[in-house]
């Protein structure tokens, strides 16, 4: 399988919400990595939303964002497993 | 009208004399008084140091007395990850690891870090409950269901949806029950924070959260308590579902627009709060953003059952001048906080001779009428008031984001903006007046005028 880079963002400051999301999302990456070798995890901590065009992909300026290979798939919102999962057997191919 | 009745009259959908202002200090208190948050959540003493600096820094008009949507979770099992500068994470869901739903106990005053908070609570609601409101923040059903199952529980609501409900049930019974021991405590209002709700559709929402979100509602009332029901993220599609739970207030942040929630709010006589920027304004952006983003927020809000608040709980790093802008603002103090904060050291303006110049002189008080939408009316009615005047009259907008204009406020004597002052004397205040009124005045000026040459 092809190699599937994971980047997730946020700010280092973030509100409670935000904060229960990237945990629950990087949660989540975590499992993944134990179940599939060729994902790649990336993450990226913002010191100022200034930094956001730093992040090659990134368009929306909403936090936790999510992207695959560089292309950002989610912005503030949670993803489940089985998503996260789809994406990476669709990109892996 | 002292701060608190102020808050509850808001909360309950009165009209009020002065817009509330209840910031939502959480772990930002910790960063007042000079401590990590992992010290901050631990400790009842800087939980009520970190709050009562907050109040005497900010002069707001009700707080919470903690912003930790993590108590419950970790007070049924679940670890958390404690961090300097954020409020703990969720580690680890006891759901997913086995444990079964009964073998969860509802948590009681001993449980967690209860004793901590709930010690700090009282503390904090007999020093400061005769003069601000105090919230109580209790972990909504949802996301307190998805700390104890973990992600989970999105396929289990298609999959196995009896198995959501049972464990929704046990959430909605220790909401009921953190209210009682907050309530108990001293506070005046219990919000219902369910952030994760952002995460689910209308359809789920009524299906999953409403018949267990509605009765800690039920309950609070009959305590004879206010409610607020508090989300972030974007749940613009949720808003009317939330109000049909019935809570007295629902509480938003920048993902919705302020004038939606309004709209849906006022259908159901529901107040409403929120939505000053967190990032971008708050913790980001200058004091003049900040007074901008409040202004804003207080012309979609008005005078009946608007409180003025961030979106969520301020990050950890927000520039307290940020705050304290907003509290001069909404105190109608914003020239002195920025001559307090020294930046007009060394700026004059002289201010016309009104009396004995040619021509009336209209000066007009801003934020700046290009970004600020109360400014750009005020100002358009301006323009327009005077197109028939012709050179008699002559008007100037002062934009307070320029030192010099802020200067000029003061020498005016002005204390709210968006201003209008008609030959150094102050008309109209944060009211926009209709052309034709504004032109009585206008004319009224040029015939005193007039008269005396």
């Amino acid at each position: 399988m092809k190699k599937v880079k994971i980047t997730l963002v946020s700010l280092k400051d973030p509100c409670t919400a935000c904060n229960i999301i990237f945990g629950l999302i990087k949660e989540t990456l975590e499992k993944i990595q134990k179940e599939y070798s060729n994902v790649e995890i990336d993450f990226v901590e913002l010191e100022h939303i200034k930094n956001a065009s730093e992040v090659e992909g990134l368009e929306v300026e909403k936090f936790p964002a999510v992207l695959v290979n560089g292309e950002q798939i989610t912005a503030g919102s949670l993803l489940t497993k089985q998503q996260l999962v789809s994406i990476i057997e669709m990109e892996g191919v | 009208m002292n701060s608190k009745q102020l808050v509850l009259d808001a909360l309950h959908n009165k009209e009020v004399e002065r817009t509330p202002w209840v910031p939502f200090v959480g772990c930002h208190a910790a960063s007042l008084i000079g401590v990590t948050a992992e010290e901050y959540f631990k400790s009842s003493d800087k939980i009520v140091e970190g709050v009562t600096k907050a109040y005497e820094m900010y002069r707001p008009d009700g707080l919470p007395v903690l912003f930790d949507l993590q108590v419950e979770a970790e007070a049924m099992g679940c670890q958390l990850k404690y961090a300097d500068t954020n409020p703990p994470s969720v580690a680890t869901h006891p759901l997913e690891e086995g444990k079964k739903l009964e073998d969860l106990k509802i948590p009681g005053e001993n449980d967690g870090r209860f004793p901590i908070v709930l010690d700090a609570t009282r503390r904090i609601c007999k020093a400061l409950g005769d003069k601000i409101a105090l919230y109580g923040l209790v972990t909504g059903p949802f996301t307190l269901a998805l700390h104890l199952m973990g992600t989970d529980i999105f396929y289990e609501m298609i999959d196995e949806p009896e198995n959501v409900h049972k464990l929704m049930n046990f959430c909605k019974d220790v909401c009921i029950n953190t209210s009682k021991m907050y309530i108990d405590a001293g506070v005046d209002i219990i919000a219902v924070v369910d952030p994760m709700t952002s995460q689910i559709s209308p359809d789920n929402f009524a299906e999953f959260v409403s018949p267990y979100a509605t009765p800690v509602f039920d309950y609070v009332r009959s305590r004879g308590k206010g409610c607020s029901f508090f989300v972030c993220g974007n749940a613009k599609n949720n808003i009317e579902e939330m109000c049909k739970c019935g809570p007295d207030n629902i509480s938003i942040d920048e993902n919705i627009p302020l004038e939606y929630v309004k709209e849906v709010c006022s259908k159901y006589g529901i107040s409403f709060g929120g939505n000053i920027k967190l990032t971008v304004t708050m913790l980001f952006g200058t004091p003049a953003d900040n007074i901008a983003d409040a202004e804003n927020c207080m012309s979609i809000g008005g005078k009946k059952g608007y409180i003025l608040s961030p979106g969520c709980d301020m990050p950890f790093a927000t520039p307290p001048e940020n705050v304290k802008a907003i509290a001069s603002y909404v105190h109608g103090e914003v020239a002195e906080f920025m001559q307090s904060t020294n930046v007009l050291e060394g700026i004059d303006v002289e201010l016309p001779d009104y009396e004995n110049e040619k021509q009336v002189i209209i000066d007009v008080i801003t934020l700046d009428s290009e970004s600020c939408a109360p400014c750009q009316y005020m100002m358009e009615a301006v323009k327009e008031a005077c197109a028939d005047f012709g050179d008699k009259v002559v008007y100037r907008e002062h934009k307070v984001k320029f030192k010099e204009s802020v200067v000029c406020m003061l020498k005016l004597g002005v204390k709210n903006i968006p201003t209008i002052c008609i030959d150094g004397e102050i008309k109209y205040v944060s009211i926009i007046p209709d052309v034709e009124v504004l032109k009585k005045s206008i004319q009224e000026a040029v015939d005193k005028k007039a008269a005396r040459q």
